[in-house]
C-alpha cells in the first residue's frame, strides 16, 4: 500500500481523515479495503438502509451511498434500474440525510460518503445539500458529473465543513487532467478501471497500473479503483494494482433479488464477505 | 460574415454551458475541441464542407415567397427558408455532414448517434454511407414506434438502430445511451450530437454547422428585398435549427429572433417540451440551461406531438438569448402545429415537418401585430412526409375546407 497514506496530515477535513484511516486498518488486516456502493431507496428507503447496514456488517471499509437520478450518465443498467425502483417508490433523495443520520446514529465510526448526480445538488441548494451532508455525519461527497473545472468553490466549501471532496481519475487522462482533479481530492481517489459505464465487464484497462502509479506521485491519499468489478478475483486484482477497490453493480444485484429487509441485510452482508474472501 | 456571440474558454455563454460529466469524457472532449477547431482553420476541410454541402446537400435552399399565406394575413411578406429541400428532408444534414467529416479527419472510423423524430439518425446515417463508416444510432423505443419509416430508412442505410428501452423511452433516453457507449468506447468513436446541446465544444460546433442557414437567409433577403428582414420564427426543441438561423443575425438588433416551443397539452397542464417557457435553470447532458425538472432535480419526460421536439433541455446559447433579452420564446400547442401544418400544405402546397408547423403556428399570433413592407422569415426545417401517418390518426386533412373536395 502507499506508504503516502500514513502521513500524517493534521489540517485535513475530519471525514477525510476517517475514510483514509478505514482503508490503511482493513490493508494492515490484511484484506482489501472495499468501497461498497448501495443504492438509497432501492427498493425503498427502510431495505436501503438494510443493505447499507449489511454491507458495512460484511466488512466494507467505505460505504457509498447513491442518490437515486433520473438520467444517470455514468452508470450501467444495473444502478440505471435501481435509481428507477427507487424513484419508482417515491424515494425523494433529500430524505438521505435523515436515514443517513439513523445510520451514523448505530454506526458512529462509519465512513459513507454520499454520491449524487449534480442536478440534484444543484436543485437542493449546493451548499445547503453539502452543509445537510455534514450534519447528517457523511464523510465525504462523490459527483461523478462535476469535473474540478465545474466545480468552482464547493470542494473548498466541503473541506470547510470537514467532508472529502473524492476525485475521479480516468485512464485517459492527461497529466493537467490529474493535477486539476487531485488539487482538490481528499479521502481517497476514485480511478476508473475501465473506460466504461459502471457494471460493464471486461476486467482492469491494462492503463489502470500506469495510472495508479501517476497518482501516487501527485497525493498522499490512497486510490481505490472501480466500474467492472463484480468478483472477489476481481477485488484481488484491483487490491493488488491500488489501495482499495469499489464494488456497485454486484451488490445492488443482490439487493434486486428482493425480500424482507433482513434477508436484504444478511444477503449483502454475505455478499460483502465473499468478495474479500472471508468466511 | 456576420459575426456570431461566442462562449468563454470553458464553453459558457454568460451562465449557460460547460462540460458536466463522467472524468472519462472530458479529455475526448478536449481532443475534439482541438480537432474542431484544427479543422476549421483548414482551407482543406471547410472547401470539402462547402463542396459536399453544394453538390450533395443541395445548399444553397431557397428562399421562398409564402405568396398565399401573405395574403392570409395582408401584413408582413411571410417567406420560408426552405431546409425541407435539403437531400434527407431537413436541416440535420448541414450538421450530421460536418460532424462525419470531422470525426473522419480525427481517425475515428465509428460514428453513434441519437435521434428523436430519426431526421438526425437518418442524416448521420446518411454521411456514414457517403464516406464508409460504421454507424449505430440510439432512438428511444417510443419514438422507434412512432417513427418506423425513418427506422427503416436508417437500416436500408446500413446503419444499425438500438431501441432505447429505459426511462420515458424518447429522446432524451436516446442522449443517455448514446453517451454511455461512448464512454466505453471512446478511443474508437465519435458522438454526433444532433443538436446544440450537451458539453463543450457540441453546442458551439453544432451551432457553426447550422449557420449556413442565417448566412444563405440573411445573403438572399438582402438581395430579394434589399434589407434585413424584420422578425425571424424558428421551433426550438433543442434548437439546432433556431441557433444556425438566428445566429448570423445576433448583431443585427433590428432583426426580431423568435422561438417557438412545443406547449404540447398546454404549459399549464405540464405535458409540454417548452423547457425555456416552463422549465428552470439545471444541468442536464453535461450543460447548465434550462430544463423541465421537478423540485428535487429530476428531469421530467418533456411531451410533445411532435418527436423532434420532445426533449426536456435546450441549448445553452438559446438560455443566454433568453436570458439576455436578445430573442423571445414563446409556446405553441400540438392542435395549433397541427393545423398549421394542413394550412401551409393547402395554401403554399408544401407539407411541413410537425417540428417546423410550430413555428408556422405562431404567425396567427405574430401576423396581426406586423405591418405591410415588413418581412418575417420562417425556418421550414423539414419536410413532413414522415409525419403523414400522425396527420392521419389526427383526422387532418379530412375536414371539408371549402377549397379541397372531401
Amino acid at each position: 500500500m502507499s506508504l503516502a497514506v500514513e502521513t500524517s496530515r493534521g489540517e485535513e477535513p475530519r471525514g477525510a481523515r476517517l475514510i483514509a484511516e478505514a482503508i490503511r486498518r482493513r490493508r494492515a488486516e490484511g484484506a482489501v479495503p472495499l468501497v461498497a456502493y448501495v443504492m438509497y431507496g432501492d427498493p425503498d428507503p427502510e431495505r436501503s438502509l438494510a443493505a447499507a447496514a449489511g454491507a458495512l456488517e460484511g466488512g466494507a471499509a467505505v460505504l457509498e451511498l447513491g442518490l437515486p437520478f433520473s438520467d444517470p450518465l455514468a452508470d450501467g443498467p444495473v444502478i440505471q434500474a435501481a435509481g428507477q425502483r427507487a424513484l419508482g417508490a417515491g424515494t425523494r433523495p433529500s430524505q438521505v440525510f435523515e436515514g443517513l443520520r439513523r445510520l451514523r446514529e448505530a454506526r458512529p465510526e462509519a465512513a459513507v460518503c454520499l454520491m449524487s448526480y449534480f442536478n440534484p445538488v444543484l436543485a437542493y441548494g449546493c451548499e445547503r445539500w453539502l452543509g445537510q451532508a455534514a450534519e447528517a455525519g457523511a464523510a465525504g461527497v462523490i459527483l461523478p458529473d462535476l469535473p474540478p473545472e465545474e466545480a468552482g468553490d464547493l470542494p473548498l466549501r466541503a473541506r470547510e465543513l470537514g467532508l472529502a471532496w473524492i476525485p475521479f481519475v480516468a485512464p485517459t487522462a492527461t497529466e493537467a487532467r490529474l493535477r486539476a482533479a487531485l488539487a482538490v481530492g481528499t479521502g481517497f481517489v476514485y480511478g476508473v478501471a475501465l473506460t466504461g459505464v459502471t457494471g460493464a465487464s471486461g476486467g482492469l484497462d491494462p492503463r489502470v497500473p500506469a495510472l495508479v502509479g501517476r497518482v501516487r506521485a501527485l497525493t498522499p491519499w490512497p486510490v481505490a479503483v472501480g466500474f467492472g468489478l463484480s468478483t472477489a478475483a476481481d477485488v484481488r486484482a484491483a487490491g493488488a494494482v491500488a489501495d482499495a477497490a469499489v464494488v456497485g453493480s454486484a451488490l445492488v444485484r443482490l439487493v434486486a433479488r428482493g425480500g424482507s429487509a433482513a434477508e436484504i441485510r444478511e444477503r449483502v452482508r454475505r455478499g460483502v464477505a465473499d468478495l474479500l474472501g472471508a468466511p | 460574415m456576420p459575426a456570431m456571440v461566442q462562449p468563454d474558454a470553458r464553453g459558457r455563454w454568460g451562465r449557460f454551458g460547460g462540460r458536466y460529466v463522467p472524468e472519462t469524457l472530458v479529455p475526448a472532449l478536449e481532443e475534439l475541441e482541438r480537432g474542431y477547431r484544427e479543422a476549421m482553420a483548414d482551407p482543406a476541410f471547410t472547401g470539402e464542407y462547402r463542396r459536399l454541402l453544394a453538390e450533395y446537400v443541395g445548399r444553397p435552399t431557397p428562399l421562398t415567397p409564402a405568396r398565399r399565406l401573405t395574403a392570409r394575413y395582408g401584413r408582413a411578406r411571410i417567406w420560408l427558408k426552405r431546409e425541407d429541400l435539403n437531400h434527407t428532408g431537413a436541416h440535420k444534414i448541414n450538421n450530421a455532414l460536418g460532424q462525419v467529416l470531422l470525426a473522419e479527419r480525427m481517425g475515428k472510423r465509428r460514428i453513434i448517434a441519437e435521434t428523436g423524430a430519426g431526421q438526425h439518425g437518418v442524416a448521420t446515417a446518411t454521411a456514414c454511407a457517403l464516406r464508409g463508416l460504421e454507424c449505430t444510432v440510439y432512438m428511444g423505443e417510443e419514438d422507434v414506434r412512432r417513427q418506423r419509416l425513418n427506422v427503416y430508412r436508417m437500416e436500408l442505410l446500413g446503419a444499425r438502430v438500438v431501441p432505447v428501452e429505459s426511462g420515458s423511452r424518447t429522446l432524451k433516453e436516446a442522449v443517455n445511451e448514446a453517451i454511455r457507449d461512448w464512454v466505453t468506447n471512446v478511443d474508437s468513436t465519435h458522438y454526433v450530437i444532433g443538436s446544440v446541446v450537451g458539453p463543450h465544444p457540441y453546442p458551439q460546433m453544432v451551432r457553426d454547422f447550422q449557420a449556413v442557414i442565417g448566412e444563405e437567409t440573411r445573403r438572399q433577403m438582402l438581395e430579394a428585398a434589399g434589407k434585413l428582414p424584420d422578425f425571424l420564427v424558428a421551433c426550438v426543441g433543442g434548437g439546432s435549427n433556431a441557433a444556425g438561423f438566428f445566429a448570423p443575425f445576433y448583431g443585427d438588433e433590428q432583426v426580431r429572433l423568435i422561438g417557438v416551443e412545443a406547449g404540447g397539452r398546454g404549459l399549464e397542464t405540464g405535458e409540454h417540451a417548452a423547457s425555456l417557457s416552463g422549465g428552470s435553470f439545471g444541468v442536464l447532458h453535461g450543460a447548465a440551461t434550462f430544463i423541465l425538472q421537478d423540485e428535487e432535480g429530476q428531469v421530467r419526460p418533456a411531451y410533445s406531438v411532435s418527436a423532434g421536439l420532445d426533449y426536456p433541455g435546450v441549448g445553452p446559447e438559446h438560455a443566454f438569448y433568453r436570458e439576455t433579452g436578445r430573442a423571445e420564446y414563446v409556446a405553441v400547442r400540438d392542435e395549433e402545429a397541427l393545423a398549421a401544418a394542413e394550412r401551409l400544405s393547402r395554401l403554399e402546397g408544401i407539407l411541413p415537418a410537425l417540428e417546423s408547423a410550430h413555428a408556422l403556428a405562431y404567425l396567427e399570433r405574430l401576423m396581426p401585430e406586423t405591418e405591410p413592407g415588413q418581412d418575417v422569415v420562417v425556418n421550414l426545417s423539414g419536410r413532413g412526409d414522415k409525419d403523414v401517418e400522425i396527420l392521419l390518426a389526427a383526422g387532418l386533412g379530412r375536414r371539408g375546407s371549402g377549397e379541397v373536395g372531401a
